[in-house]
């Protein structure tokens, strides 16, 4: 331990110099501000990429602060109460963290105690802090709103002087930010002067961000954005075929690069290859081991459905440089420090620029060291988004992160939760809910509703008075009697909803981790699977368990998840089409463009490269029957509400019938006659207006808004999963979201659930926001309409993706190696 | 456009009503579905039509084990031998129970299944009910106001002779109360050549009729269509009724080859398998 002298008064950061000092450090000069904005009162956010310091910029700060306040405080004083909460995206970085947090605390010899409370938290841990919380507690936005539902609530934070959130980018663009914003009001009407600082990833949007963190009362600090070190260049490279394919398709089996990516691994002491989904995760990991079978026992891989002993046993070996290589998805992108990662690979698309800056950022933590990152194209197309992607970062064109605005489920839960931790008066609850970002805009009605929702299950039910969820108590104050409803409540608070997946475990114990249950369900007794990188025969499966033993042969299916694939960015789609730009120019800069020049090239011979401002449609001919592919670039979201609206409303002018496929390029029309396109285009085809009504009409949006359901209904706390050991009469409770969707839809049509339903997936789902910024885009610009004889290759994985969804990869495979054969050939002999 | 859905469903319909079907079908064309008969296009045409329309034209007449067999789209199948209406699972004061605990189920789902009770008997001229299995979901949804309904229901319709084959549910939310004068046995029924269960169980020297499962099937198409509706499904041994309840779920069955599954879709029970 170093004993710090009683600071000079003068300078009230020396602790943090010294204890700076005294690892060898020396403080940036944003870690001074921060310490400085701290002790001053303020709060603010702070943004640099992972690994630069934010963490004790924000602590040491707390840290200063109470030393400023007890400067004759001993070690064996006793414990501060409740001071700084520290907020989490990830239980599992919980552990990590309070580790970062503790070593200061044990430097400089203070008093304090540190805990986490989380998901994870041992039972007895949870009793100790029943009675009273550590000075210091690091824990999740779940976790939070369960304290909060605690009746002694208020008192437990009577000392709270600062809240910390970290990785706030993460958080702020779902539900989960909401949540978390929701309990900062809370806690800040509690104490007015509460200090709030983010940690964030520099997102596109940092106002925002503020906003979010420091809510919209008109009296709320300012707020200070405080710029990280930006502490070293980034890299950003690719892999380059040696031979490039003229035809590229839509790459989910292509290991092809396997041989440049074992060499990539064996260059470093240390890899992380990130892939996009966790089936390729698992692809990557047989296939790298079936290149190099010496290295097993140095590779490992990781992902979010692997049990976590697995995961924290990869992420420790990651950090003591035992392993070699791991495979992963995003499940690696945040957390704490991987010091000796030295080399990042990404396979395929990186879909937006701050996410590749994120991963470079995890390599090139030894001093001196740059961030480097190296992408494999699973798709040649791939390597003009690498070179679209360094544009992009170059000039700093990183991803915002969209907020949302006032969900109601999210609303109905937290006001639950106040109802619990203490009870409420309506206007000052709405006054305070109001505060928050995301229910500024909160109107009368849609507040009166939701506390009609949880009084009276909705105006429609206002009639049964065996319905009681929240009392209100002659005194005006709104409380929860009923202890089933208090404990129910309890057992389901957060946002989070999985999909139904199955554990797998070994029949002779041991966890693997989990799988949807739809994969399962496929599978009979004896089918052979590949899951968590381990060749497995499936046994039986039993009360969401799934069975398994060991197999010896290493060919089987892998498991697929559902999950949302994440589209291009819009930031990362316009850098692609200043490329494209460039190259219909003739301009070729950068390697990766250098190598798909030849693609590009027949792309302009047959039909033409799009400029910046040009859609292009191609219109052709095969035995199929009549295709248009249309290339807006603007991400697979966007593209498949194109795809619906343009159908829709080209099948107004003429009875046809289209079927589509889209990518983050372009979408394809299918027909059978060929569609009036010119004529659809002079009617308006590209028109923005009536967008609300024509995007609906032609999707199947209720049964999309249906889905879009099970989240609200969960987060409403109109479905329950059930307590561990159900009863029959637990069971007897049991309905499914999409039974509620129905019953609200007949018999109470002005349920604002169900509307947030269809608004969700107008926003989120097909970015409808964004369809019409595109629409406006297009029609601004000129359309450039070919008519080639052949499939050009942009559109060529188009073309193999629709037929994709029809036969299985097997044939698959084959049919696409006849379908390239026949394009080469012409590509070689034909003009 | 076609939205999936029941047009039952009053509140949507309004999404169909400025569109031409076939401005409506191209969505659907080259949808086969895996399991069956119907295109995506003949759906269509089901999910158009208005359940006012419920009549004699959309029930399916089949037969089982040498007797003729009404399938009605009000979700219950009529036998003309006996005139009797066969009921699966109504579980009444389902969504009362579900208030009483604090969810909030909007009110009508009691009068919506009484009614269409009411119509599939007056539309065969039933003269008896027999209920398998699951009359009352739990003892907490014996609510005044419900079992109020119920009996209101039963003066209306004095000489229609009840049964009550119990099923699960019954045994932990008892039995109808006595106003109803329903005749409540354990099962199975019999009555050549069938027996009448709650539990899909094979019974011997019987083909037994029964309920419990709720079954579903999901028909699929091209674009990642999918439908789930509910159906009829007679295998070798056993026949399973869909659930007659308004505020009750599905579960998809599996589909054996040489099974009869026939949907219920808009207003139409339609052979999907078999």
């Amino acid at each position: 331990m170093i004993r710090i002298a009683a600071p000079p008064a003068a300078d009230p950061l020396a602790p943090a110099e010294a204890w700076f000092a005294s690892r060898g450090w020396e403080p940036f000069g944003f870690q001074r501000d921060v310490w400085r904005a701290y002790l001053a009162g303020e709060s603010g956010l702070i943004h640099a990429a992972t690994g630069t310091g934010k963490t004790y910029a924000a602590w040491l700060g707390a840290l200063l602060d109470w030393m400023a306040q007890n400067p004759d405080a001993s070690s064996t004083a006793k414990a501060p109460p409740l001071r700084v909460l520290w907020i989490t995206p990830l239980r599992a970085l919980a552990a990590d963290t309070e580790e970062a947090l503790r070593a200061p605390l044990t430097d400089l010899g203070l008093p304090w105690t540190l805990e986490s409370r989380t998901g994870d938290t041992s039972a007895a841990t949870r009793n100790r802090q029943r009675t009273r919380l550590p000075t210091a507690l690091v824990t999740t936005p779940e976790s939070l709103a369960l304290l909060l539902t605690r009746d002694d609530a208020r008192p437990l934070f009577a000392d709270l002087q600062a809240v910390v959130i970290d990785e706030w980018h993460e958080l702020m663009g779902s539900k989960r930010g909401v949540q978390t914003e929701l309990a900062l009001a809370r806690l800040r009407a509690w104490r007015p002067g509460l200090r709030t600082w983010g940690l964030s990833a520099t997102i596109g949007n940092l106002q925002d961000a503020l906003d979010a963190l420091l809510g919209t009362a008109p009296d709320r600090p300012t707020g200070r954005t405080i710029r990280g070190h930006v502490p070293k260049e980034v890299v950003v490279d690719a892999l380059i075929p040696p031979t490039i394919q003229r035809f590229p398709w839509a790459g989910h089996l292509g290991t092809q690069m396997l041989p440049q990516v074992v060499e990539a691994i064996e260059e470093g002491e240390t890899a992380i290859v990130f892939t996009n989904t966790r089936s390729q995760t698992e692809i990557w990991y047989q296939a790298l081991l079936e290149a190099r079978p010496d290295w097993a026992g140095q590779i490992a891989l990781h992902h979010g459905s692997l049990d976590r002993g697995r995961r924290e046993w990869v992420e420790n070996g990651l950090r003591s440089g035992v392993l070699r290589c791991v495979v992963a998805t995003s499940s690696l992108d945040l957390g704490v420090d991987f010091s000796p990662v030295d080399r990042v690979l990404q396979i395929g698309s990186p879909k937006g620029v701050a996410r590749l800056l994120q991963r470079a950022g995890r390599s090139g933590h030894r001093p001196g060291a740059v961030s480097r990152v190296t992408c494999v194209p699973t798709n040649v197309l791939e390597l003009i988004e690498v070179a679209a992607a360094r544009d992009g970062m170059r000039l700093n064109a990183v991803e915002s992160r969209l907020p949302v605005e006032r969900p109601l489920d999210l609303l109905a839960q937290h006001v639950v939760t106040v109802a619990l931790g203490g009870g409420f008066y309506p206007d000052e609850l709405k006054a305070e809910v109001r505060t928050t970002r995301a229910y500024a805009g909160l109107l009368d009605d849609e507040w009166q509703w939701v506390l009609d929702f949880v009084t009276r299950g909705g105006d429609a039910l206002s009639a049964y008075p065996e319905f009681s969820r929240v009392l209100v108590s002659e005194d005006g104050t709104y409380h929860v009697g009923d202890k089933q409803i208090a404990r129910r409540h309890r057992m389901s608070i957060g946002t989070i909803v999985s999909d139904a997946s199955v554990t797998v475990k070994y029949v002779g114990g041991g966890a693997l981790g989990s799988v949807e249950e739809s994969f399962i369900a496929r599978l009979n007794p004896g089918d052979k699977f590949i899951f968590a990188g381990k060749p497995l025969e499936f046994v039986r499966v039993r009360d969401m368990v799934a069975w398994v033993r060991r197999a010896k042969n290493s060919k089987g299916a892998i498991p697929r998840w559902m999950g949302a694939r994440m589209p291009l960015s819009t930031e990362l789609a316009a850098s692609l089409r200043g490329r494209l730009e460039e190259a219909s120019r003739g301009i070729y800069r950068d390697p990766e463009m250098e190598a798909i020049r030849p693609i590009l090239e027949i792309q302009a011979r047959w039909s033409r490269i799009p400029a910046a401002d040009e859609l292009l449609i191609e219109r052709v001919k095969t035995r199929e029957g009549h295709h248009l592919f249309f290339f807006p670039f603007e991400g697979r979201l966007v593209h498949e509400g194109l795809a619906a609206l343009f159908a829709y409303r080209i099948s107004r002018l003429k009875p046809i019938s289209f079927t589509f496929s889209m990518n983050d390029y372009g979408f394809e029309l299918l027909s059978p006659d060929p569609a009036p396109i010119e004529e659809a285009l002079a009617a308006g085809l590209l028109a923005p207006h009536n967008l609300l009504d024509d995007v609906p009409a032609s999707l199947n949006a209720t049964e999309m808004a249906r889905r879009q359901f099970r989240e609200i209904a969960r987060v409403a706390g109109l479905v329950f999963q059930g307590y561990p050991y159900a009863g029959k009469s637990a069971r007897q409770l049991q309905a499914s979201s999409g039974l509620f969707f129905d019953v609200f839809t007949r018999y109470d049509p002005g349920n604002l659930l169900v509307s947030q339903a269809h608004r969700e997936v107008l926003e989120r789902q097909l970015e409808s926001s964004r369809l019409g910024r595109t629409l406006d885009r297009l029609a601004a610009g000129r359309v450039a309409l070919t008519e080639p004889k052949r499939t050009p290759p942009l559109a060529f994985p188009l073309l193999v993706d629709r037929t994709r969804e029809a036969v299985s990869s097997e044939s698959m495979a084959d049919r696409v190696r006849r379908m390239q054969l026949m394009l080469e050939k012409y590509a070689d002999t034909g003009k | 456009m076609w939205n999936g859905r029941d047009p039952r469903n009053q509140h949507e319909k309004s999404l169909l009503t400025p569109l031409t079907l076939r401005e409506a079908i191209f969505f659907l064309v080259g949808t086969e579905s895996n399991i069956g008969v119907l295109s995506g296009a003949e759906y269509l045409f089901l999910w158009m039509r208005d359940e006012q329309d419920v009549s004699s034209d959309g029930d399916l007449e089949i037969e089982l084990c040498g007797e003729r067999l009404v399938l009605l789209p009000e979700h219950a199948a009529y036998r003309p031998s006996h005139r009797a209406l066969l009921v699966a699972d109504p579980h009444f004061g389902k969504a009362a129970a579900f208030r009483a605990h604090g969810f909030p189920v909007p009110g009508g789902t009691t009068t919506e299944t009484l009614t269409r009770l009411a119509r599939a008997t007056e539309r065969t001229g039933a003269e008896s009910i027999v209920f398998l299995g699951d009359f009352l979901h739990a003892k907490a949804g014996r609510a005044p106001r419900t079992l109020d309904a119920l009996v209101r229901w039963r003066r209306a319709h004095p000489h229609l002779t009840l049964t009550l084959v119990r099923g699960n549910h019954d045994a932990h939310a008892g039995d109808p109360p006595d106003e109803l004068e329903i005749t409540c046995v354990d099962g199975p029924l019999e009555s050549q050549p069938f027996a009448y269960a709650h539990h899909p169980q094979p019974a011997p020297a019987c083909y037994v009729l029964a309920g419990h499962v709720h079954p579903s099937v999901t028909l699929r198409g091209a674009g990642r269509q999918r439908q789930r509706l509910p159906c009829f499904h007679l295998g070798p041994r056993v026949g399973i009724l869909p659930a007659f309840g308004e505020f009750t779920g599905t579960a998809d069955v599996p589909v054996a080859p040489g099974d009869r599954v026939y949907v219920v879709a808009g207003g139409q029970v339609v052979a999907a398998a078999g």
